[in-house]
């Protein structure tokens, strides 16, 4: 059996969300000129992977001019 | 990476109504501290989408947010470990993508979106790069242009070239991280892209 890239995961998984709906996706990638693909995929599955682990909060800068 | 002109001015506009609709819809005076959750609602109203915001609890040292578009929704979620300034940057940053996008430029292809990002990021070959790519650096000016607007750098560049003021002292006043202050400044951006972008919009 032959192991999965993190980029071959993370492609099954934008897929599946793709027949889910998703139309788009965009990423705001710091440090490009040391990152490889590979590497960016192995975070984007480990956010993820905390998101699908209940580890997301609302985020709210509690800025609102109208609270 | 090479900008498209036309695509810039596009962009620079799309702002402009919104820097307008957010003065309108804003309460207090104080313009310098853009409120991220008033411009959600600006946004959101605007574009007549839902935008939905969280921070995730992951470690990493590349990605600092996404952005997921949905038929009438947009997600953003922001990595959680990031200090504050960087936190609100990024979820300006991925909210713009609802303003400058085309249909032309969306992609439920996240994969092969960072490859080309990694290529096209890195490669100065003159060469226009994919519209896709370029949207991720139009989003990033979006943010900056609504965070910092232009109005409030032309009096800054004088004080930074006096003394008087440092990146550091104009990001917390702003609410950026500096470093965006000074690309903001820098002569490449605001002297070249910026400024003849907006005196073309404002008829100058």
């Amino acid at each position: 059996m032959t192991m999965k890239t993190e980029c071959e995961k993370l492609a099954e998984r934008f897929s599946r969300m793709a027949k889910e709906g998703l139309r788009d996706v965009k990423f705001f990638v710091r440090n490009t000129d040391e990152a490889s693909t590979e590497a960016v995929c192995k975070e984007v599955n480990r956010l993820y992977e905390a998101v699908d682990r209940g580890e997301e909060s609302v985020l709210d800068f509690k800025d609102s001019t109208h609270a | 990476m090479l900008l498209n002109r036309e695509l810039a001015l596009i962009i620079f506009r799309k702002v402009r109504n919104i820097q307008v609709d957010y003065k309108a819809y804003v309460l207090d005076g104080k313009n310098n501290h853009l409120s991220v959750e008033d411009l959600q609602r600006v946004i959101e109203q605007m574009y007549k989408i839902e935008i939905v915001k969280t921070q995730v609890a992951f470690q990493g040292e590349y990605i600092r947010g996404l952005m997921e578009r949905y038929n009438k929704k947009i997600r953003v979620r922001v990595k959680q470990e990031q200090p504050e300034d960087w936190k609100r940057f990024t979820a300006v940053k991925e909210m713009c993508h609802g303003i400058i996008d085309e249909e032309e430029d969306w992609s439920p292809d996240g994969t092969g979106r960072i490859k080309d990002l990694l290529i096209e990021y890195s490669i100065q070959n003159g060469d226009e790069a994919q519209r896709a790519t370029q949207s991720e650096a139009f989003a990033e000016i979006a943010a900056i242009e609504l965070l910092y607007p232009f109005e409030f750098r032309v009096s800054d560049l004088k004080k930074v070239a006096s003394g008087e003021e440092t990146f550091v002292k104009i990001a917390i006043h702003h609410g950026l991280p500096d470093s965006m202050v000074e690309r903001a400044l820098s002569n490449q951006y605001n002297e070249e892209i910026a400024r003849p972008i907006w005196d073309e919009i404002n008829g100058n």
